[in-house]
């Protein structure tokens, strides 16, 4: 019974993921600029990737017919999505970082621009 | 840009017409869905305890078979290739001859803070992966060669997360990577001539990179450690070519890193001169 | 059909239309990343072709080594090929 609703709720977050995936194409594809675009990656990287694996892992844990594998594949599961939800942060930090400081890309209409004033422009 | 597009779809179709003419017209003759032969004949002989048998005289004693065949039956090969590795590292040193270690005087720029902390988090778990694959090249998939190449990631990491000059902040200059790489290849040039050694002393005949007995040589590593199957001489070449590939790595990756004034300053041309 | 040899021949396809495209491109450091998506899809048809001695050292050396001494060349040479 624990089983079940524990294995329900794991793909229940899977289909929330997918549409999550779903939002983040759609807005990488409708948005304007870089930043935006940015955005819409990384939603679709955290939400669409990260939540699934979550999911995935409660699914193999609640699967009894594999014995005790059930924790090596949860395992390696949740050990992807920490190190997924530390790099996908740090990978579009560095991305929209750089492009900032190589002004690769302008947003037009920018209303605030704190990283350039900061640096006194 | 349309031409290019017409060159892509093309390729495409010729290899789809290969594609389906060695599979669907037997051009190259009949695909065989058995495993072949001298496979299972490595599968069979690498992990073999059974004593009773003479058929113990070609075993290697891993049950990783790629592990045997690269270190023990195919062991002088790999020899070579280290070789060859080492030889390019040589070269590259010899380009950047003069620069022993790297100045941590002046400050690198490097990533903003967030990016540290990440890579800072992840370098452990680097490093633990890397020696897993090591340690265990002779029971699962990997070794020497691949645990190195999973460590060095972490002097990429380095050299563009926290600038070139944070070897030197480490205490990691050249001539200590370079030590260290020379440490493995006399490790793995000491596991390959300790046969040698013991036959002369013992007075029996070996071979070089001897792992296992043969018919005519009773010689044998230690196959158990604590209990533990270490298949002989495969977990010290395993653990000394991660030293070499690992370090050399490191060497290439910090020279490639420093900047290019830095260089020239060093080895006395241009405008930095 | 079963399904690792349509895997192998999407990851195939993958692997040489991002072959094709390293090859015409003439920015640098985006045939860089296309030879590292290639090689990606190298990485998986290694995988389901069996061999992961070959994945663990073609991963960490394609995706990561190959293209960073490659990244840091280009940052001391020309950035686009004449």
């Amino acid at each position: 019974m624990i089983e079940d609703i524990i294995m329900y709720i794991g793909l229940g977050i899977v289909v929330v993921g997918s549409i999550v995936n779903l939002i983040g194409a759609i807005g990488i594809y409708r948005f304007r600029n870089f930043y935006l675009r940015l955005h819409a990656a990384t939603v679709s990287t955290i939400g669409g990737v990260f939540y699934p694996l979550i999911g995935l892992a409660l699914v193999a844990f609640s699967l009894a017919e594999l014995g005790e594998w059930r924790f090596f594949m949860g395992g390696s599961l949740l050990v992807s999505a920490f190190l997924l939800l530390m790099l996908a942060a740090a990978g579009s930090h560095a991305l929209a970082r750089a492009t900032h400081r190589a002004s690769i890309s302008r947003p037009v209409p920018a209303v605030a621009d704190h990283l350039a004033e900061d640096r006194g422009g | 840009m349309r031409r290019s597009y017409i060159v892509l779809i093309s390729l495409i179709s010729v290899i789809f017409v290969l594609a389906y003419l060695t599979t669907y017209m037997g051009i190259l003759g009949p695909i065989s869905s058995d495993t072949r032969y001298l496979a299972k004949l490595f599968l069979a002989l690498t992990y073999n305890p059974d004593t009773s048998t003479s058929l113990r005289y070609l075993t290697a004693m891993s049950p990783e078979a790629v592990t045997a065949i690269v270190w023990d039956y195919r062991g002088i090969d790999t020899f070579y290739e280290t070789t060859v590795f080492f030889m390019a590292i040589v070269s590259a040193l010899t380009i950047y001859r003069g620069i022993t270690n790297i100045e941590s005087k002046t400050q690198g720029s490097g990533l903003s803070i967030i990016v540290r902390v990440v890579t800072k988090l992840l370098i452990p778990m680097n490093i633990a992966i890397a020696v897993s694959i090591a340690v265990h090249g002779h029971l699962t998939p990997g070794g020497g060669f691949q645990a190195g190449a999973a460590l060095a990631v972490i002097s990429v990491l380095l050299a563009v997360v926290f600038s070139g000059y944070s070897f030197g902040k480490l205490g990691m200059g050249i001539s200590k990577a370079v030590a260290l790489r020379s440490m493995g290849l006399l490790g793995i040039a000491t596991v390959t001539l300790l046969p040698l050694i013991y036959g002369i002393v013992a007075g029996v005949q070996t071979y070089l990179m001897q792992n296992y007995m043969k018919v005519d040589s009773p010689f044998t590593f230690p196959i158990y450690a604590w209990g533990q199957l270490i298949s002989g001489t495969l977990i010290w070449l395993n653990l000394a070519e991660f030293l070499a590939v690992s370090f050399g790595f490191f060497v290439i990756f910090m020279l490639l890193s420093l900047r290019e004034e830095t260089v020239k300053k060093y080895l006395g041309v241009g405008d930095g001169h | 059909m079963d399904i690792t040899l349509v895997l192998i021949a999407i990851f195939s396809l993958v692997g040489f239309i991002f072959t094709f495209l390293a090859v015409i491109e003439k920015d640098l450091p985006k045939a860089v990343v296309f030879s590292a998506i290639q090689s990606a899809a190298y990485a998986a048809l290694f995988y389901l072709l069996r061999a992961p001695d070959i994945v663990l050292v073609y991963l960490p050396v394609s995706v990561g080594l190959y293209p960073a001494a490659l990244f840091f060349l280009i940052g001391k040479s020309e950035r686009v090929e004449e």
